[in-house]
């Protein structure tokens, strides 16, 4: 295995950085993160005006929100030094080759800057492979889910990790963004409503009285209405209008009206 | 600002103070007021329901039974309420009705 020492990087470096592994993880992202799930890169430094911070820890790269992620962690360094891509390991196995390929991608940006044998590790990634490695005490407790598949020495000092972990490390790691609910198909309006009950109503005429007259009518009296006796009545949808016309008459003993 | 001769002020409104319920009312329930207002009645010889499927499946000639029995009276509606009932009848060629019941206030 080929090993390249440990490179520093100034702003100007970590903006083009950023933007190069952002790039890849969108590409990645798009493939396998649903959509309602929104990723995020940066490459951050823990304290920029801590000059103390070993060179070594002075690049972290973070996905934010929940975005599924293969972890690249320094191992005397966890979770501090949490870096990269972190995937759960349901979805890393469910990685195809297309995946691989950005997985690669992205390796290139990252590992470009960390050495050529985590790309290698990287790619030589095998689920089924994995050993677990962690030792340090705050990776402990990790340690009995986490899933070491790669693990790769950076320089003379630096241990670097590649790590599947299980959903239930995953959401301590990133939370689970608010799922919503399942989206069901779109159905035409039309569809939709042929469930819904309407009234239709019909009517044998209209009559307009005054107020007087309708105030003094009386049991017996009769009204005529604007409807000739030759023409169909109207059929009305209650809350709506006239739908068509029918003729009146009688079925089974019910008043009836049938459709002209 | 004049108008010919006259002066011309601004209006200002003064606030208003409602009395309280006690107050006169001056119309009481005068049905002289408004003795020649019109209204329209409407007669319904009854109703069915239906769902929308089946409304848009409607096809000439169907026929439709309604909610009534055809001895039932038909309404007579004021503005969708039902004000009184009767019964269908023949005014020369048109459509008429006679009065058999009218609703209490």
């Amino acid at each position: 295995m080929t090993v390249r020492p440990y490179k520093l990087i100034n702003r100007t470096e970590r903006g083009i950085l950023t933007a190069r592994l952002s790039d890849a993880i969108r590409r990645w992202s798009a493939r396998y993160v649903p959509d309602d799930i929104r990723t995020h890169c940066e490459l951050t430094l823990p304290d920029e005006e801590t000059a103390s911070v070993p060179e070594a820890h002075e690049w972290l790269l973070a996905t934010r929100q929940s975005t599924p992620v293969m972890s690249i962690g320094l191992a005397e360094d966890w979770p501090r030094g949490l870096a990269g891509i972190v995937l759960t390991e349901r979805q890393a196995l469910s990685l195809d080759p297309a995946g691989r390929q950005l997985m690669r991608d992205l390796g290139v940006g990252l590992f470009e800057e960390l050495g050529q044998g985590v790309l290698d590790a990287a790619l030589a990634i095998r689920p089924t492979e994995g050993e677990l490695m962690w030792s340090g005490p705050t990776a402990s407790a990790a340690a009995t889910e986490g899933k070491v598949l790669a693990h790769c020495r950076l320089g003379d000092t630096l241990d670097l990790l590649i790590t599947f972990w299980p959903d239930t490390v995953h959401r301590c790691l990133a939370p689970d963004v608010p799922r919503r609910g399942a989206v069901l198909p779109l159905e035409p309006l039309s569809r939709a409503l042929q469930a819904e009950r309407v009234v239709l109503d019909g009517i044998a005429g209209e009559a307009e009285l005054a107020l007087e007259e309708l105030t003094t009518l009386a049991v017996g009296d009769v009204i005529k209405l604007n409807h000739k006796i030759s023409e169909p009545l109207r059929v009305c949808i209650r809350g709506g209008g006239v739908v068509c016309a029918a003729r009146l008459g009688a079925s089974k003993g019910r008043t009836a009206l049938q459709l002209t | 600002m004049t108008a010919g001769a006259s002066e011309v002020h601004m209006l200002k409104l003064s606030e208003l103070q409602p009395a309280d319920a006690s107050g006169k009312r001056p119309l009481g329930e005068n049905m002289e007021l408004i003795r020649n207002l019109k209204v329209r009645l409407a007669v319904s010889v009854g109703q069915c329901e239906l769902t929308v499927k089946e409304l848009f499946d409607l096809r000439e000639s169907m026929v439709l039974t309604l909610d009534k029995d055809t001895r039932e009276p038909v309404e007579i509606s004021l503005d969708g309420k039902v004000v009184a009932r009767g019964t269908l009848v023949a005014v020369d060629d048109s459509f008429g009705v006679r009065i058999t019941e009218i609703i209490p206030n």
